[in-house]
């Protein structure tokens, strides 16, 4: 379910506040990626007024396919990934593949922590019309180092977007948006354990950082 | 009738016609004049003839994404909810909802004890079909299919059903929230033979 927030508005001072708040691994931003690999600000800044962070995004060919960590994603699902699908993301807390499978009619999701972990949740979302009816949240299985529970949930951002921020308590993670797939996205904040739920706030923005829609995604587990 | 009123009555069929046909606007009253919050009672031991009852409270009833609320009237009081939309409101579990209250567990994942949650008690849990069928959570082990007892599950990745007899020809009979066209029922399901699905268990059964 989403809920409108604010609307993009291109304010250029708020997008001149967000380049000069743009400063990776000060102030409480994290240092690291969850590969260990140092945190960068995003190639194209976005209008937020949060430190930026840029989780990395591959493309993955069928020759990246075959290592050991991807192919283990693959071969647990029922169905091969379409040609050219699979969408390998790391962030802070969690890392994920993506992949339309082979008939169209899904996406497949493996979620997991570090490179070294195997993946600890998986997800299939059917798709209608070619979009999905639901986030598929996994809260099962995977947990930060410390313990903490971690949820992972897709995105489908509108057509215009090419990123999707997720606001993460000081620090705003930047997901580019890749192979017309929906955006596999993780947060440690606002889980309800109880309720077998989470907040995700959102934002959308186009090609050159400006915000389209903000909103805040509650995902609930399912199906 | 002047122009202006014509215009007036026609808009106002239009949107009541775009309103009803939006999955959006659907919600039934169903959660929200039925069902609670209250805390689950813990109990000491379950039995797979215990669960089979617990489990056949809901056959009839309906099916709601991301639900976990039925009443025992044998009746759907929500029907033809749109799908996959956790917001409707109707009555009814999904698939990994009714598991995990039949199962009788915990919100807790590290807890393999056992929890009796009431019919009316408004709960999901934190599985998906997908995490049942990895054995997520320290009440679920994945089983050889080979092995599996009443009220074991079988799962794949987007559904989850509980053995709940053997035809006399070796199928199964599933016990299982199937779907918003289908409710909750028992059916005879070929989920065994299917390569997508695996064996599941809830540990600890006396």
């Amino acid at each position: 379910m989403i809920h409108p927030r604010q609307r993009g508005t291109g304010s250029v001072a708020v997008l001149a506040l967000a380049v000069i708040s743009t400063g990776c691994g000060g102030s409480g931003s994290p240092a690291q990626l969850i590969d260990g690999s140092p945190t960068r600000a995003p190639v194209v800044a976005l209008e937020t007024s949060d430190a930026q962070i840029a989780t990395s995004v591959h493309l993955v060919g069928s020759a990246a396919a075959r290592r050991s960590r991807i192919a283990r994603c693959l071969a647990g699902a029922s169905e091969r990934p379409a040609p050219g699908s699979i969408v390998e993301r790391t962030g802070v807390d969690g890392s994920t593949i993506t992949f339309r499978t082979a008939s169209g009619h899904d996406v497949v999701a493996c979620d997991g922590t570090t490179p070294t972990h195997p993946w600890c949740g998986h997800a299939l979302g059917h798709l209608h019309d070619g979009r999905l009816l639901d986030p598929r949240l996994d809260l099962a299985g995977c947990a930060t180092a410390a313990g903490d529970p971690l949820a992972f949930a897709w995105i489908e951002p509108r057509s215009r977007a090419r990123f999707v921020a997720i606001e993460q308590g000081g620090y705003t993670e930047s997901y580019e948006v890749v192979g017309d797939l929906p955006v596999r996205v993780t947060t440690t904040r606002s889980i309800d354990s109880e309720n077998s739920r989470a907040r995700f706030e959102v934002s959308e923005h186009d090609a050159n950082g400006r915000r389209l829609r903000s909103y805040v995604l509650d995902a609930r587990v399912a199906g | 009738m002047p122009r202006a009123g014509s215009f007036v009555v026609a808009f106002l069929m239009s949107a009541a016609l775009t309103s009803a046909g939006t999955a959006a606007a659907y919600h039934t009253r169903f959660v929200a004049d039925n069902c609670n919050t209250a805390a689950p009672t813990p109990t000491p031991y379950i039995t797979r003839d215990g669960s089979a009852t617990v489990a056949l409270r809901a056959r009839h009833e309906g099916y709601q994404w991301a639900g976990g609320c039925w009443n025992d009237n044998d009746r759907d009081d929500s029907p033809n909810d749109p799908k996959e939309n956790a917001a409707t409101g109707g009555e009814g579990g999904d698939c990994s909802g009714f598991t995990f209250k039949v199962w009788r567990e915990s919100l807790d994942q590290g807890n393999a004890g056992f929890y009796q949650w009431g019919m009316l008690r408004n709960v999901h849990g934190p599985y998906t079909a997908s995490a049942f069928k990895a054995g997520a959570g320290a009440p679920n082990v994945t089983v050889s299919k080979a092995g599996l007892l009443p009220m074991d599950a079988l799962a794949s990745d987007s559904h989850i059903g509980l053995v709940y007899a053997t035809n006399p020809d070796g199928t199964d009979q599933i016990i299982e929230a199937k779907g918003e066209d289908y409710g909750t029922g028992v059916w005879t399901r070929t989920y065994r033979g299917s390569s997508s699905y695996s064996g599941v268990r809830r540990t600890g059964w006396s």
